[in-house]
This record gives structure tokens, sequence and C-alpha cells, in this order.
């Protein structure tokens, strides 16, 4: 019986322990794999961190556009006028901290003022002949660079290079692929009589104010620089926003508010203006000499389901007043019997009014993509001045979006100095 | 133009001290959802591409870049972000 019982036990053992050292290998081997796969899961971490995007975010955007064109009274005046490229670079490391900027590259074919899509030389003919050092090579300047701060919810702090927040053209339909003509209105967009962009500092917010909205932008800025005549005659009584070198102590103090007194904002009414005080050179007898802009703007959206589409009316008007100073004559004109000295009202006046039509409700996609589009714009400087001009225009646009950001724009302007056809692809990407 | 002057510096410190003293975000926006306040803030100045044109984190960047050049409150910016990253 002993040896039954140990007969039983020794089989016991064996049936026991040969199954335990198998199962102990497998787990072994199993351990093994577990310890591979934290390996390769720490290293796919690894490579997975090393392209994780940081708090700091990035945005690269802008627009580009060609433009074609052709004067309707002279065959042999027919060219691709502009090229634009304007990359806006957004770099927002915190939450309220952003920096916004923007470049505009271009080739120009030739100075026409107010030829190009992208707000550059909207002059319309005011310093168009000084301006045009940069024709048929490529320009480079910068549209803004812009440091932002978000204080709270109702009120943004900028500094640095800003757009001008006089009117609306400037601001909010300057870029080629929201113009829905190829042209900037006359006396707006960058190096125009009215400012583009200026060096400073500037607080702007928006409110919900019951239905309707409020809006405001408050900025110092350096201020426009009185051409006073000693360099260059032809333009005594102009003054030079584009100019960044402040020539005196005094700043310029500019602003704008909007209401949109509308639920659904579809409508905006502004004022805005600028005051500076003295905008001649400091120790000069222009030193005293101000210059004061006002400007009213409205815009207005209807998307409408019986128009089957959008229809957009905007409009701005702006009055430039440099206050009265005596201007040399130069030595010819002394000659040919003209005073020593001459004085004029120095007052310019722009303005445009701009209606497009969208069907983007039609059932048909070619008719969806079509727009149509109208604006009348006037720009007068001082008639008495050296650099007087007055031009109004009508301008006609068929425009075909091949994207929401992407827009073949053909134009015809009528106006009272020349007849141009236009062709103009633009690109916001 | 000095009176002008006065009148413009009046409306713009009362201006500002009602923005500060009513910090409090309307209901009537609050009330609008992402979408609609998307379509009524960037229509009034251009055409609004597809969502999918911009990732998450780009949306976040346009739109407050858009939130300065627009004059838009905190509150419209969140609620047309969060949307187009929803929509996206």
């Amino acid at each position: 019986m002993k040896h039954k019982y140990t007969f039983i036990i020794a089989l016991l053992a064996v049936a026991g322990f040969v199954p335990l050292e198998v199962h102990a290998q497998d787990q072994s081997e199993v351990n093994e794999e577990i310890e591979k796969l934290k390996e390769e899961i720490k290293e796919q971490n690894k490579k997975i961190n090393a392209n994780k995007p940081g708090k700091s975010t990035f945005l690269l955007t802008g627009f580009s556009n060609l433009t074609y064109h052709q004067n309707l009274e002279d065959t042999d005046d027919s060219k691709f006028a502009h090229a634009g490229f304007s990359p806006i670079t957004i770099w927002r490391p915190s939450e309220r901290l952003m920096l916004e900027t923007e470049l505009h590259i271009e080739m120009e074919g030739g100075v026409h003022g107010g030829e190009t899509g992208d707000g550059h030389d909207g002059h319309g003919g005011h310093g168009s002949e000084n301006e045009g050092g940069h024709e048929g090579s490529t320009f480079i300047d910068l549209g803004y660079a812009n440091m932002v701060y978000f204080l709270n919810d109702y009120m943004t702090i900028t500094a640095g290079k800003f757009l001008t927040p006089i009117g609306n053209f400037n601001e909010r339909f300057h870029p080629s692929w929201i113009n829905p003509l190829p042209t900037s209105p006359l006396g707006m967009g960058h190096g125009s009589p009215l400012p583009a962009a200026e060096l400073g500092i500037q607080i702007r917010g928006g409110l919900q104010t019951g239905i309707s909205k409020l809006n405001y932008a408050l900025y110092v800025s350096n201020g426009p620089v009185l051409e006073d005549g000693r360099g260059d005659p032809e333009r005594a009584g102009s003054v030079v926003y584009s100019n960044f070198s402040d020539n005196n102590k005094n700043k310029a103090l500019g602003g704008r508010l909007g209401w949109l007194p509308i639920h659904n904002s579809a409508l905006e009414i502004a004022i805005s203006g600028q005051w500076a005080k003295n905008v001649g050179d400091e120790g000069s007898a222009y030193e005293k000499v101000g210059s004061q802009l006002v400007a009213g703007d409205i815009s207005y959206m209807i998307n409408s389901t019986a128009l089957k589409g959008v229809i957009r009316i905007v409009g701005q008007y702006s009055k430039l007043m440099v206050d009265d100073a005596q201007y040399k004559n130069d030595s010819t004109d002394i000659a040919n019997g003209d005073s020593e000295f001459y004085t004029f009202d120095n007052t310019s006046t722009f303005y445009y009014g701009l209606i497009s039509y969208r069907p983007s409700k039609s059932g048909k996609k070619f008719i969806k993509n079509l727009e149509l589009a109208y604006r009348y714009d006037f720009g007068q400087t001082p008639s008495d001045s050296k650099w007087e001009f007055a031009d109004a225009r009508s301008t006609f646009g068929l425009n075909y979006w091949l994207q929401a950001r992407s827009v073949i724009k053909l134009a015809v302007s009528i106006g009272e100095l020349s007849n141009i056809m236009y062709l103009q692809w633009a690109l916001g990407f | 133009m000095k009176l002008s002057r006065i009148i413009i510096a009046i409306a713009f410190i009362g201006y500002i001290i009602f923005s500060v003293t009513s910090c409090k975000s309307s209901e009537f926006i609050t009330s609008k959802s992402g979408a609609q306040l998307w379509g009524e803030n960037c229509v009034r100045c251009h055409n609004i591409p597809s969502p999918n044109i911009y990732s998450d984190k780009q949306w976040e960047l346009a739109v407050s870049h858009m939130r300065l050049r627009g004059n838009l409150t905190k509150v419209e910016t969140d609620k047309i972000t969060e949307f187009l990253q929803a929509a996206n």
C-alpha cells in the first residue's frame, strides 16, 4: 500500500509539474513580448512627440493676382500690367497674443492709378508720377506687421504697422480675392492719398448691445508728412502717409466707430477720422500746418432666397483737409510771371459706391458661380495745386468664381481720363 | 475742429467705459449658433470657404485674425471656431 501511494504521488507530481514548467515558459515569452511592445510604444511615442505641435501655432495664408490691361482708346496700350503675391502670416504663441504680417510682392508693367486689385497704388493719378519708380520692376512692401494682445472679450491692443481704420475699403476689401473689381477705388489702397497703413498703437473691439452691435478702433500714429515743396515743388501741399519717419513731435489721433443696427449684422454704418495737429517739418515755416481726414462708410448685405443669391452694397466717402499754407513757386514759374508764393484750398475728396450680385443659390452650377459688379468712384485733389487731379469712373464687372477664394474678373472702366478693360485672376490661399 | 475733437474724444471714452462695464455676453448673441454667426459675419465681406480647407488648429488662427479685422467679440469668435472645427 505504501508503494501504491508513493507511485500515485509521484505520478501526480509528474503530471502537475510538467504543465507548470511549460506554462512558466509561455509566461516568460509573453513577458518578453510585452517588454518588446513597451519598447516599441516608447519609440513610437518619441516619434509622435517629435512632430507634436506646441501651443504656439502658425498659419500662412494670403492672396495673389495677375491683371491684364487693355486701353480701349489706344490699342497699342495692351499688357499684363500687374502680378502680385501677398503672403499673410499669422503666428499665435498663446491664446491672447498674436502677430499678423502681410507682404506685398508685386511686378508692375506700368503705373496706372488704381490698377491693381490688391489695393496698391489706388491713387488714380495722385502722386503716380513720383511713385512710378517701380515700373517694370519687382516691388516689395510691408503691408502690415501688427502685434496683437487680446486684452478681454471686447478690447484688443495692437502695436506696429497696422491697416488704418479709415473707411471700409482699406481694412475689409483691399485683398484682390475680396474686392469684386480688379481695381481699387480712386484714392484708396497702399501708396494712395488716403492712409493705408500707419505706425503706432491701436485699441479696438466689438460688443453686442441688445440686437445691434458696435465696434470701435482708436489709434495714435506718426501721422502724415507734409510735402512742403522744398524737395519736390510739384507735390507742394500734399501729405504722405506712407512716409514712416516722423517729421515732428506731434502724433496723429484717429479712429473709427461702427454700428450694426440689424439683428443679423447685415448693415454697418461707420464714421472715422484722423487729426494731426502738425504735419510739417519741425522748425520749418510749415510746422504748424495740420491735417484732418474724415470719412463715412456703409455696407449692406442681402442674402435672399427670393433673389437666389447675395447682394452686397458698400460705399465710402472720404475728405482730406490740410490747413492752408504759402508754397513757393519754382524759378521757372516765377520767370514766367507767377508770384513767388501761392496758396490754394487744400481739400481732397474721394468716394465710391459699389453693388454686386452673385446668384449663389441658383440651381445651375455655371450661373451660381457668376457675379455682377458695378462701382462708381470719384477722386479730386485741390484744383489749384500742382498735383491737381480729378476723375470719375464707372466700372462694370463680370466675375466667374472658380472656388470660394479664386475668381476671374472681367471689367470695363469708363472714366473721364481713360477707358480701360481689365482681366484679372485673383486667388486667395 | 476743436469741438469735433472733443465730441469724438468723449464718444470714445464713453464707449470704452460702456464696453468695460458691460462685460457680459448678450443673451442675444449667445443664443445664436456658430454656423449662424459664421454666415452672418463672414459673408458680409467675402465668400465663405469650405470648413475643410484648414485644420482645427489653423481655424483658430484664421478666426483670431478675423476677430481683429472684423471687430468680432470673443463669444462670436469662439462659437465660429467651434463650428468650423466641428464641420471640418
